[in-house]
């Protein structure tokens, strides 16, 4: 057998044995391993795979169509030059939306002012406009002639 | 010349619904996913940046985890130096799960029509590999998607964050070595512009393909350049989405978890003594600690959150409380806390923070007393060890 083979097999392998000790800490009750270093583990095992499930449909079912809807109806808008310019900006806008998720709308802990400190509205559309400025730069600088210098009619050098 | 004969009625819905279901299944997704490049070669440029998020996150994790449950054997091993090692192994660990984000949607969006493979099962081995990748996208978002929760304290979940993130990173990280064991062939086919693979896709796909990665490259700088400055302080004016931000807190250094949520009052600190247990124990008020030779310390408290500010401590050494109580150079230390409850109330150090002589029990903070919400009257700060560890209303100490 040839090295990449044996690479492979070990690797899948490996990914077996994470995989099995990962479904252990998930399914082997909270004493499994006993009080050492592996901490206390999954009291209610059946809770954390429905959220597990529930992640991968989040995905498929919301955030996938959701994405896949905003390509099929915008972008054929705009002229094909443009296109890449505004997926991108739709990529990195929809991305620092769902980080700031979170700030937004997480309860805030009794007197402690130094925990979500920050106007998170502001941030964000701080942030969304920043996304817009560089989208506009992108499609609008001539990127391609910037390196390259001007035809000269005649060679007068 | 086509000949032009009269068009049939067309048939009504329902009798063109099954064609058109028909089409979709001998076409396959690719009848409704006509964007270019759910393909294999963006699949991999986008994937091995993936990849190598989730391996640091992963590697980082484990660091992580290790030194807040160390096994016994390790406890006196793990050590005190460099000083700015946890606070670098942390930051990273929230930094790449983050960056992982648009990494991980634009991977998922180059796979999405293979979600629709009809027949979705051929036979066993292809059952068993759909199974894997559900497992390792479900793994995917929910590590995620809870590391995004946990830093800003927000748990809508009814399960414990750290069993079932700790649980959820190694069914993710076997997830990931299975599915590059699997895809291993595609993955060489790919890899290079040149590869086998790549030279069969269509040449005019290459710019698109190029312009997507740029855009992923903006996403990617622009939620890294938005939170990273809760953990790397130079970069702290583009802070505007961290839960933290280096210039908000008392004594200008946050606080996780102040005194009225760990149930310490005032009241409670009357009479305030440091006891110290060992082979010749005593006790000392706080003008007698006061006294003692005091020694200065430049050290960040590292969050598990993962935020990190730097700060100025003064107090006394541990090593020399330790040795005032009998204890060697390889003694260890318990520290007790006047918190009520609480995984952390007491805390295990081991010999190699116990005798680094920047482990101090600190009375003053930049420059003040220590406030009531850092730990007053006296709290541990050690080098290159998660803040959870770093025990605020300090009681007593156990020399082993």
């Amino acid at each position: 057998m040839g090295g990449a083979k044996v690479l492979r097999l070990v690797t899948g392998a490996a990914g077996l044995a994470a995989t099995g000790f990962g479904a252990s800490l998930l399914f082997g009750g909270p004493d499994l391993y006993g009080t050492n270093w592996l901490g206390p583990g999954v009291r209610d095992p059946w809770e954390v795979v429905l959220w597990l499930a529930g992640s991968a449909l989040v995905h498929d079912v919301l955030i996938a169509p959701v994405v896949l809807l905003l390509g099929m109806l915008v972008l054929p808008l705009v002229a094909a030059r443009l296109r890449g310019p505004l997926r991108g900006a739709f990529l990195t806008a929809g991305c620092l939306f769902l980080v700031a998720v979170p700030p937004l709308f997480a309860p805030r802990p009794a007197r402690n002012p130094s925990v979500l400190p920050l106007n998170y509205a502001h941030g964000l559309l701080l942030s969304l406009a920043a996304v817009a400025v560089g989208a506009l730069l992108v499609a609008c600088v001539p990127w391609r002639r910037l390196g390259r210098p001007r035809a000269r009619g005649s060679a007068t050098e | 010349m086509k000949e032009h004969s009269p068009s049939p009625r067309r048939p009504g819905l329902l009798q063109r619904a099954p064609a058109t279901l028909r089409e979709f299944a001998a076409r396959g997704p690719g009848f409704v996913f006509t964007g270019r490049l759910h393909e294999a070669r963006t699949t991999v440029s986008v994937g091995r940046l993936l990849g190598l998020a989730i391996v640091v996150c992963f590697v980082t994790g484990l660091i992580s985890h290790v030194l807040q449950h160390p096994p016994g054997s390790l406890v006196d091993v793990l050590p005190s130096r460099p000083v700015w090692g946890y606070r670098l192994s942390q930051g990273l660990h929230v930094a790449s799960g983050i960056a992982a984000i648009p990494l991980l949607l634009v991977k998922l969006w180059t796979v999405y029509p293979r979600l629709f493979v009809w027949p979705p099962v051929r036979s066993v081995g292809n059952a068993l590999e759909r199974l894997s990748i559900a497992v390792l996208v479900a793994s995917a978002v929910f590590q995620l998607g809870t590391g995004l929760l946990n830093i800003t304290q927000w748990y809508p979940w009814p399960f414990s964050f750290v069993p079932a993130h700790f649980a959820g990173a190694w069914l993710l990280f076997g997830g990931l070595l299975l599915h590059l064991a699997v895809k291993a062939p595609v993955i060489a086919a790919h890899w290079r512009r040149r590869s086998a693979g790549t030279l069969e896709l269509p040449a005019q796909d290459a710019p698109d393909r190029r312009s997507l990665l740029l855009g992923l490259g903006a996403a990617v700088g622009a939620v890294t350049v938005t939170t990273v400055g809760q953990s790397f302080t130079p970069l702290a004016t583009t802070d505007l989405l961290a839960p933290r931000h280096p210039d908000h807190g008392p004594q200008e250094l946050p606080v996780n978890r102040t005194a009225r949520a760990a149930r310490v009052s005032p009241a409670l600190l009357t009479d305030w003594r440091l006891r110290v247990r060992g082979p010749r124990p005593y006790a000392l008020t706080l003008d007698e600690l006061a006294a003692l030779p005091q020694h200065e310390a430049t050290l960040p408290i590292s969050c598990v959150e993962g935020w990190s500010v730097s700060a100025h401590w003064s107090g006394v050494r541990v090593a020399d409380l330790v040795a005032r109580a009998g204890g060697g150079r390889d003694a260890r230390v318990r520290v007790v806390s006047l918190e009520q409850r609480g995984s952390y109330r007491v805390m295990d150090m081991g010999e190699q923070y116990a005798r680094d002589p920047l482990t101090l029990l600190a009375l003053r903070l930049n420059g003040e007393p220590l406030s009531l919400d850092h730990g007053s009257p006296a709290r541990i700060i050690a080098p290159n060890r998660p803040g959870v560890l770093q025990t605020k209303w300090v009681t007593e100490l156990e020399v082993r």
